[in-house]
């Protein structure tokens, strides 16, 4: 095995970071401004801004502003958002489990429906089913694209919600009324579950149906292209031919197909993570949903800068990781990258 | 002119255009079609508009629509239908003006790129790669939400959203190019003008770019449509162009809060023209990518004589 590249590819993720950490860093000081009053806000005392001053070394060289600022990050420290008042860290804390809750529920639903979606309408035959699938589906791989993401979301809620009342409607992902499940990890279901909250787990179940159906629907359509590109060709590729020429069972050959149009699929999906983290900022506002990606919203709309900070840096950090991620799956998955070492 | 030659004229034009469309497909040429009609929109819109496009009307809130307003008017009463025909003029411009930058910076760092990446020239060679590196970073930012943050970092408005977004788009266009070139500068004409005495710029420039320059087409399409949806995002969540300028995202916002209500047509048809004008700019590339592929017949010569 060649673990040589494995290693070497979660090291490449040290000077990313230092990058990402370098931009970060940065936004606060482009602005025109001092930057301690940026960060404290303008309703913040003089007194506690020439406190803040002095804790970010503002008299200092920038590289030595820097490391402080490393110091900081690296404890977790973010600064404190003055439209909330608390500390970043707290906010995080509360939002960032539910951001990833649905991040996670959308990439869960892309791969168990696209994926097979892609490959039942590659394949060569088919009754009647397959067919009407096949057309239902080059139908969604064209226009899915191009619908905003933000919109079928609105859209979604006066259908399901407004005219025929099956769904709750954009209140977030508990009702009112109903209690949260004690904070374990901060993620509704997995809390619910563990603490065996059933009537919140349902409440939580029904809340997601919507933005997760949205966030789905529109960034799957990439992954169904690839799969369905990808198996196309290899069914119909000499390997699959000499396969079926040996008679194996149809499974087998399906899979040896399979195994071969994978990596590109794995590589689509890590990518489309990162957007799913854009688009969440969407969805979240139009659901109502308290994550970070609508935290991030109304930081950016109110110029809170802690907390954009933490969010531009949370974003790039799980980016970075889904590639890794990836690349990893289909370091496993894919033998050729095992003895090359690369992907080419 | 006599009757026959006009007669062969026109023969040979309907030729020409049967031609093109036989390489199409049906939603190809919709999408071409549709493309041109937004972007005619976007000069001319306004005077279709029945309308004032700004002008609150209170006494005419939320109706639905009517024959009078026939996509209805929205929550300041103004007709939303006259805020359609207009809405072009701001999102396509961003997106079309945006694009042409990330081109404009991205295709020539291309070409310089490509063609210095891993030659004799040490410097220059490592200045490609480092250039390539910094692509790789801006790319490792979630597209929206680096745009989102260029936007807060600047004030939100109409010229800092074609800054953002045509500065994700550079690196696109960059690696295009890129990878194109790597493959020409191997042709023999690269090393035929190089013997005539051009310098390494002037292979670049005169020789090598508009060569390289059919995929670029083909994407500055679909990057405009990805820019129109960025724009209409950015504005949704109040990060972009602010109202009452008439632009998409900011309509569907608007309309966000009275879609619970039952009252859908202030969100419902700016967003079904905003799918469309995504949809036909994307789809377009495609076209195009059809259109510019050279005919197979050719491809095979020159397989032949290589």
């Amino acid at each position: 095995m060649n673990l040589r590249y494995l290693v070497s590819r979660v090291l490449s993720l040290i000077p990313m970071l230092l990058v990402i950490l370098i931009v970060t860093f940065s936004i606060i000081r482009v602005l025109p401004g001092d930057p301690a009053r940026l960060q404290m806000g303008p309703l913040a005392p003089e007194a506690g801004v020439q406190k803040l001053r002095e804790e970010m070394k503002l008299d200092r060289p920038l590289p030595e502003q820097f490391i402080e600022y490393v110091k900081h990050v690296l404890k977790g420290d973010f600064g404190r958002s003055w439209v909330t008042q608390n500390t970043v860290k707290q906010d995080l804390k509360r939002k960032l489990p539910v951001t990833l809750e649905l991040v996670l529920l959308g990439v869960f639903t892309m791969v168990i429906v696209f994926i097979p979606l892609g490959c039942i309408t590659a394949s060569k035959k088919g009754g009647l089913v397959t067919r009407t699938l096949k057309k239902i589906a080059s139908i969604y791989g064209l226009l899915a694209g191009s619908f905003p993401d933000f919109w079928l979301g609105l859209m979604l809620i006066f259908v399901f919600f407004t005219k025929l009342k099956w769904l709750p409607g954009p209140e977030g992902i508990l009702g009112i009324l109903t209690t949260p499940p004690s904070h374990i990890t901060g993620m509704y279901l997995f809390d619910s579950i563990v603490t065996r909250n059933f009537t919140t787990l349902k409440e939580a179940l029904l809340h997601y149906i919507l933005p997760v159906f949205t966030l789905s629907f529109v960034y799957g359509a990439i992954i169904y292209k690839y799969t369905w590109s990808g198996m196309s060709k290899a069914l119909r590729d000499d390997y699959t031919l000499y396969a079926e020429a040996l008679g194996l069972p149809k499974w087998k050959v399906f899979f040896y197909a399979f195994r071969n149009a994978l990596p590109p699929v794995v590589i689509m999906t890590a990518n489309q993570i990162s957007y799913l983290l854009g688009g969440a900022v969407l969805i979240e506002s139009v659901f109502n949903i308290d994550g970070i990606g609508q935290y991030a919203v109304q930081s950016i709309v109110s110029s809170d800068y802690p907390p954009i900070q933490a969010f531009v840096l949370i974003a790039a950090t799980f980016t970075m990781l889904s590639y890794l991620l990836g690349d990893i799956i289909n370091f496993l998955a894919d033998p050729r990258i095992r003895i090359r070492g690369r992907n080419e | 002119m006599n009757k026959n030659q006009f007669k062969l004229k026109m023969g040979v034009y309907r030729v020409a255009i049967n031609r093109i469309l036989r390489k199409l497909k049906t939603t190809e040429i919709i999408a071409l079609s549709s493309t041109i009609i937004i972007v005619l929109l976007a000069v001319t819109g306004p005077f279709f508009a029945p309308y004032s496009a700004v002008k609150a009307n209170p006494s005419q809130r939320l109706i639905p629509p009517n024959s009078e307003y026939i996509f209805g008017t929205d929550e300041n009463g103004i007709d939303i239908f006259s805020r359609v025909l207009h809405a072009p003029k701001i999102d396509v411009y961003i997106a079309v003006t945006a694009t042409f930058w990330s081109v404009l910076v991205g295709a020539p760092i291309g070409v310089l790129v490509g063609f210095f990446e891993g030659g004799r020239h040490r410097l220059k060679s490592f200045l490609a790669s480092l250039i390539l590196r910094l692509c790789d970073i801006i790319q490792s930012f979630p597209v929206f939400v680096f745009a989102l943050t260029l936007v807060a970092i600047s004030k939100p408005s109409a010229t800092n959203i074609i800054y953002a977004v045509a500065f994700i788009n550079i690196p696109v266009f960059v690696r295009l190019v890129r990878g194109e070139v790597i493959s020409l500068r191997e042709r023999p004409y690269a090393d035929a003008a190089k013997i005539i005495g051009n310098s390494d710029l002037g292979i670049c420039f005169k020789h090598i770019l508009i060569n390289a320059l059919s995929p670029v087409i083909v994407q500055i399409s679909v990057v405009i449509g990805f820019s129109v949806l960025i724009t209409a995002g950015l504005s949704f969540v109040g990060a972009g162009v602010q109202p009452p300028t008439p632009e998409l995202g900011a309509m569907i916002s608007g309309g966000a809060k009275y879609m619970i209500l039952g009252q859908w047509w202030p969100s419902f048809f700016p967003g079904v023209f905003l799918c469309i004008t995504v949809f036909s700019f994307a789809t377009t590339g495609e076209a195009l990518k059809h259109l510019l592929e050279p005919p197979t017949v050719i491809s095979e010569q020159e397989n032949l004589s290589l």
